[in-house]
């Protein structure tokens, strides 16, 4: 675990790709395909892999039909590991300039990807596709500080996320994790747009959320909100009933999110006011269930 | 001419500020990520537009009063019982003495005076009435118009005690009085009364006028005559010999000219003042017709009432001030942990 920009733990995190990666650079992932050493995966003809070192005496012995088993091992393959951040306007709330869960994250899945031989990338974007803020997979060190200084310079400005649907065209093709860290404010047809274009890859919704509008909520007095998209002022007398509708409101709007995660393949991380390194790791372990 | 006036009108321009509370707020905002956060509440809907139109009213308010709001002085139609009178007195120098034909005294009024004191009764009496004076002595005199203005009548009225002229011109009064009559003063309610206290010959061509007059204006005539001891009465009849003459007579034949001119006509011989009070309180009763007239209610200041609209909006304005809470108050637990 190390401390940099920001004051953000950093830790190598156990993501997974579902399924087995593509590819022939050598990584830590599972791929397809079988090769010549690592993880014992089955026996195989011998003259399906020429290869004498790795005749399996015992298997062949033992083969009915008299071949020469040779042993495959697993392929193991790097994979790329990518973000994509909504910068729309509601995702600056939150965030202060030193205390920034969403460039901690961003700089932590970098670091645990660069540690783990694999690649990272980024792309962000609100309603205008931001080319300065999008990266392409790369391995180079001090990535993880960079991702953080640029992330936390970006509050998100803007209503909506058409300019993060536009950049999505700049993921490879070939199959990626893609972490989609938003706030998840959208209309719904809007979060089904986002992640069926992202059919190709593996996504991990990222839900950033505040603990101060779902559960640190004021008991009583007038709040005027000013929505950071739309800039409409709202008065609200805070009271106990509207208190709770409200939150009774924030746990319906999270539980539609939820199932529409499942369908789409995982169920998402919740990153409440600060990014605990330890929690997503066990998020990752356990498939988020 | 509107109801309403201002006394600068530059404040005004202020009036524009009013704009202001439905472009800013009172309340310090709290960035929230989305409305859709918030559930739709119609109560908070309202109270947020009850803050804007509260600091509105505010602000509107206190400019007008800085404008200096009143009511304008208005004249109101008013409908009462009364009539339009016109009050012809008798201005001669007969008028100074007193019912027994002397000078008055610390005992004893004058007849004017007398007169003074019981119409300036039968005024303060009879608020609905419309009253014109005019008086006559050598020449007729029109002293005050048709007027619903009290103060004016009662000024004409209190007027009548000063020192009198010689002659006695009772036609030419007649005649002016007839004239006074405008056409506001409904045909009903029309009454002209006469307090002299004597009476003069009325010349032929005068009294073809007034015969004129009469026809076309009828009115109601009072004759309220001041009779002083020993002089002749109305219904004195001269002795036998006697030439039965207005010369000699002319209060009898004045008397006979006005019955001859065909108008409810009625006269009362006052031989002191407690007799020309019974007199006014009896025209007082009969002049009771429905009239119309018009009562001037003064200009009446509002700015106060706009202060005090401007300081229970903003009483209510602070209070909700008082009640601001904002959403992204820090908690304990980070500052807890940005400290270790």
């Amino acid at each position: 675990m190390t401390r940099t920009a920001g004051g953000g733990e950093r830790a190598d995190l156990p993501y997974r790709l579902f399924g087995r990666a593509r590819g022939v650079a050598p990584g830590i992932h599972r791929a397809l395909g079988a090769g010549l050493n690592g993880a014992f995966l089955r026996h195989g003809s011998l003259l399906d892999a020429p290869d004498a070192r790795r005749i399996d005496v015992r298997a062949s012995i033992t083969d009915p039909f008299g071949g020469v088993k040779v042993r495959r091992f697993e392929n193991r393959a790097r994979i790329d590991v990518f973000v994509a951040l909504d910068l729309s306007g509601s995702m600056a709330f939150g965030r202060a300039e030193n205390e920034d869960p969403v460039a901690d994250f961003c700089a932590a899945v970098a670091h645990a990807a660069l540690r783990s031989q694999d690649r990272f990338g980024m792309i962000a974007a609100g309603p205008r596709p931001r080319a300065d803020l999008a990266l392409r997979a790369t391995r180079r060190a001090g990535l993880p500080d960079e991702i953080w200084r640029k992330v936390a310079q970006d509050a998100g400005e803007g209503r909506g996320v058409a300019g993060l649907l536009d950049m999505l065209d700049e993921l490879p093709q070939r199959r990626s994790l893609v972490f989609v860290v938003s706030d998840f404010l959208l209309p719904e047809p809007d979060i089904e747009e986002l992640l069926g274009r992202l059919w190709r890859h593996d996504v991990a919704p990222i839900v950033v959320r505040s603990s101060a509008i779902e559960t640190r909520l004021p008991r009583f007095g007038l709040v005027e909100t000013r929505d950071l998209e739309t800039g409409r002022r709202r008065t609200v007398l805070m009271r106990r009933s509207l208190r709770e509708a409200w939150l009774a409101h924030a746990r319906e709007r999270r539980a539609s999110l939820d199932r529409l995660f499942r369908r789409h393949g995982r169920p998402a991380f919740d990153l409440v006011d600060r990014f605990d390194p330890d929690a997503f790791a066990d998020h990752l372990l356990s498939g988020g269930v | 001419m509107s109801a309403l006036g201002f006394d600068h009108l530059w404040p005004l321009l202020l009036l524009a500020l009013g704009a202001l509370p439905f472009l800013a707020s009172p309340l310090r905002l709290s960035p929230a990520p989305s409305d859709d956060v918030v559930p739709p509440d119609p109560l908070s809907a309202a109270i947020g537009v009850g803050l804007s139109v509260l600091g509105a009213l505010a602000l509107i308010a206190l400019v007008l009063g800085l404008a200096g709001l009143h009511r304008r002085d208005q004249v109101v139609e008013r409908r009462g019982t009364g009539a339009n009178i016109v009050l012809l007195l008798d201005r001669s120098s007969s008028m100074d003495s007193t019912f027994a034909n002397r000078s008055p005294d610390g005992k004893e009024e004058s007849k004017s005076v007398a007169a003074r004191r019981l119409l300036t009764d039968f005024a303060a009496r009879r608020p609905a009435d419309r009253v014109a004076v005019a008086a006559f002595s050598t020449s007729p005199m029109p002293i005050v118009p048709m007027t619903d203005r009290h103060e004016a009548v009662r000024a004409a009225i209190a007027a009548i005690d000063r020192p009198g002229l010689a002659h006695t011109d009772v036609g030419r009064g007649l005649a002016l009085a007839f004239s006074m009559f405008d056409d506001a003063s409904s045909e009903s309610s029309r009454a002209l009364v006469l307090v002299s206290d004597g009476a003069a010959v009325i010349d032929r061509r005068v009294q073809d006028a007034l015969r004129d007059a009469a026809a076309r204006d009828p009115v109601r005539l009072y004759w309220l005559f001041l009779r002083t001891q020993g002089s002749k009465g109305i219904y004195d009849k001269p002795p036998p010999g006697e030439p039965d003459v207005p010369q000699t007579y002319p209060e009898r034949h004045l008397d006979i000219f006005f019955k001859s001119l065909g108008l409810p006509y009625r006269a009362f011989e006052a031989r002191g003042a407690a007799e020309v009070s019974a007199a006014i309180k009896e025209i007082d009763q009969l002049e009771q017709r429905p009239t119309t007239y018009f009562e001037t209610v003064p200009r009446q200041d509002l700015d106060w009432l706009c202060y005090w609209v401007a300081a229970l909006a903003s009483a209510l304005l602070l209070g909700a001030k008082l009640l601001e809470r904002r959403l992204d108050e820090p908690a304990a637990g980070r500052d807890l942990r940005s400290a270790s």
